[in-house]
């Protein structure tokens, strides 16, 4: 039976990407210039500040899609640079085997151990606080998983017929590699990539509300709850609205992830 | 016959990691332009054999002995050595087609990936050699094939353009491992057909299966093995005849039994 995907998760997944990406031009307001004349405002239809705004005067609502937009890009980025470096190392491990895969493995597990916030917290110390750098230290943690599971999968796909008949073709190992394993491990590694996107978004907002993400004025889902946080008393919705938005995010993506998974019988 | 021997083995033995023995001293020749049968129950060494031929039998195993293709020794060759022959000079065609064709790709794809490496050709021309080598096969409208992927063709199709496939690149000598059993007794007839329009051109093949049909219908010598080693060898129509070894009786008697007819004298 074929698993149907979640259309209220796709739907909000969609809309939240769609806002982020097109947010520069659908809003009058931008995320950053103080208006001095409009701080605090409450939610109001009259005047275009629809979800009001913040103490120096900025838009909620356009802050909470700047917030998203970030937050995606660095999934993005963070998940593409994991993609690309976990799948190759995967299949390298699980398809030349040996001591080539106990080095490549032993080197994944000594990552694995490294506690990942002290990490974080050492290379913003040495390199300065910058958003590049939170790719970075993302993108170097977050490809672990992926390595790992693409090396089990390749370990079964080589002792597969198909792998034996390229191989006794006369492919080199480079071409079987890249031809006949790599496209048999996509589904895997799209269950894999959904996975791993709402980690991500997870992870940087933690470390933005830390401080160790992006810089005022540069907003993003960490950096909103931490605003919103040292004035939940006087304004919930400050803290509301982006934990809403981050839990619709994570949740969404979580759930497509599944159906993906259940899709595959993985 | 020896001279023009273009495989030769002598005192060829393969054991697993674990020093268990797969193969025992196996010694046969196999002259250009002439199909071997090897028949033998499962687990008697067959298919190990072939592909430890090709160096890829289980990882760890160990050969000993001498095996020559041509002026190669085959036995304990480099990797680079065995992977120039492979393809290009051996072939091999296994059981069953579906589970040799990757799933993921194009017949086209992988039929011309193979054609441009072995006989480096740019993309038009090994894609028009393809279409060639399937209607060789007399698989007919192999144009169209070429954008099918694999499980949506029937078994014989599959088996057939597996076939096309391996001698491609006209390999002196096809290894073929249980190429019929899977399939149904027409698309059967036309790949051993198929064949021995092979074997006419000069080409070698090692055929390997338990169907003694198939073996009295294209082989022209058989080889009888039974836990790893050579127990009988000689001319088709003679070994099926007359059966000298207590093991080739057996498995002769048995074949006839599932035929409905009497056992041989």
């Amino acid at each position: 039976m074929k698993v149907p995907l979640p259309r209220v998760s796709l739907a909000l997944l969609g809309l939240l990407v769609a806002c982020a990406v097109l947010i520069p031009w659908l809003s009058p307001h931008d995320y950053f210039t103080p208006d001095w004349d409009n701080t605090e405002l409450p939610p109001q239809w009259s005047g275009g500040h629809l979800l009001g705004t913040d103490e120096l005067g900025r838009d909620l609502l356009v802050r909470l899609m700047w917030s998203c937009r970030i937050s995606l890009l660095v999934a993005a980025v963070a998940s593409a640079i994991s993609l690309v470096i976990g799948l190759a190392w995967g299949v390298v491990a699980g398809y030349v085997g040996g001591r080539v895969d106990a080095i490549l493995m032993r080197i994944v597990d000594v990552l694995y151990s490294v506690p990942f916030t002290p990490f974080v917290i050492v290379l913003t110390v040495l390199f300065g606080r910058d958003l590049v750098l939170l790719f970075i230290a993302i993108g170097a943690v977050s490809w672990l998983d992926i390595a790992r599971v693409t090396r089990a999968q390749t370990l079964g796909l080589r002792e597969r017929e198909f792998i034996i008949a390229a191989e006794v073709a006369g492919l080199s190992r480079p071409a079987i590699m890249w031809r006949h394993i790599v496209p048999n491990l996509l589904g895997i590694t799209l269950v894999c990539l959904t996975l791993t996107i709402p980690a991500v978004v997870s992870t940087e907002a933690f470390l933005s509300y830390l401080g160790l993400g992006a810089q005022s004025p540069l907003t993003s889902l960490g950096v909103m709850l931490a605003d919103g946080a040292a004035q939940m008393r006087s304004r919930p919705l400050l803290l509301v609205m982006p934990a809403l938005v981050l839990v619709t995010l994570v949740y969404a993506c979580n759930r497509l992830g599944d159906a993906l998974r259940d899709r595959h019988g993985l | 016959m020896a001279s023009e021997a273009l495989l030769s083995l002598r005192k060829y033995s393969l054991s697993r990691a674990d020093g268990t023995p797969v193969l025992r001293e196996v010694g046969f020749d196999v002259s250009r332009g002439e199909i071997l049968g090897i028949v033998g129950e499962s687990g008697s060494g067959k298919s190990q054999l072939l592909l430890s031929l090709l160096g890829l039998a289980m990882r760890g195993s160990r050969v000993s002995g001498s095996a020559r293709f041509g002026e190669v020794e085959l036995a304990g060759a480099t990797e680079h050595t065995l992977r120039t022959l492979r393809g290009r000079h051996i072939a091999m065609l296994f059981q069953d087609p579906l589970l040799s064709w990757n799933p993921c790709l194009t017949l086209g794809a992988q039929l011309i990936e193979t054609a441009r490496l072995h006989l480096v050709l740019g993309r038009a021309a090994a894609r028009e050699r393809v279409v060639q080598a399937l209607s060789d096969a007399q698989l007919a409208d192999g144009a169209s094939l070429l954008g099918r992927y694999p499980h949506e063709i029937s078994g014989g199709m599959r088996q057939r353009a597996m076939l096309a496939l391996s001698v491609l690149a006209e390999p002196g000598l096809l290894l073929a491992d249980e190429p019929t059993t899977a399939l149904d007794p027409t698309t059967q007839r036309r790949v051993l057909a198929r064949m021995a329009t092979l074997r006419d051109r000069g080409m070698s093949i090692l055929l390997v299966t338990h169907d003694l049909g198939v073996v009295a219908q294209v082989a022209d010598r058989v080889l009888v093995m039974q836990q790893g080693a050579i127990v009988e060898q000689g001319d088709t129509a003679t070994l099926l005849r007359s059966p000298q070894s207590t093991y080739a009786r057996t498995l002769l008697d048995a074949a006839r039994r599932m035929e409905g007819l009497p056992c041989l004298p």
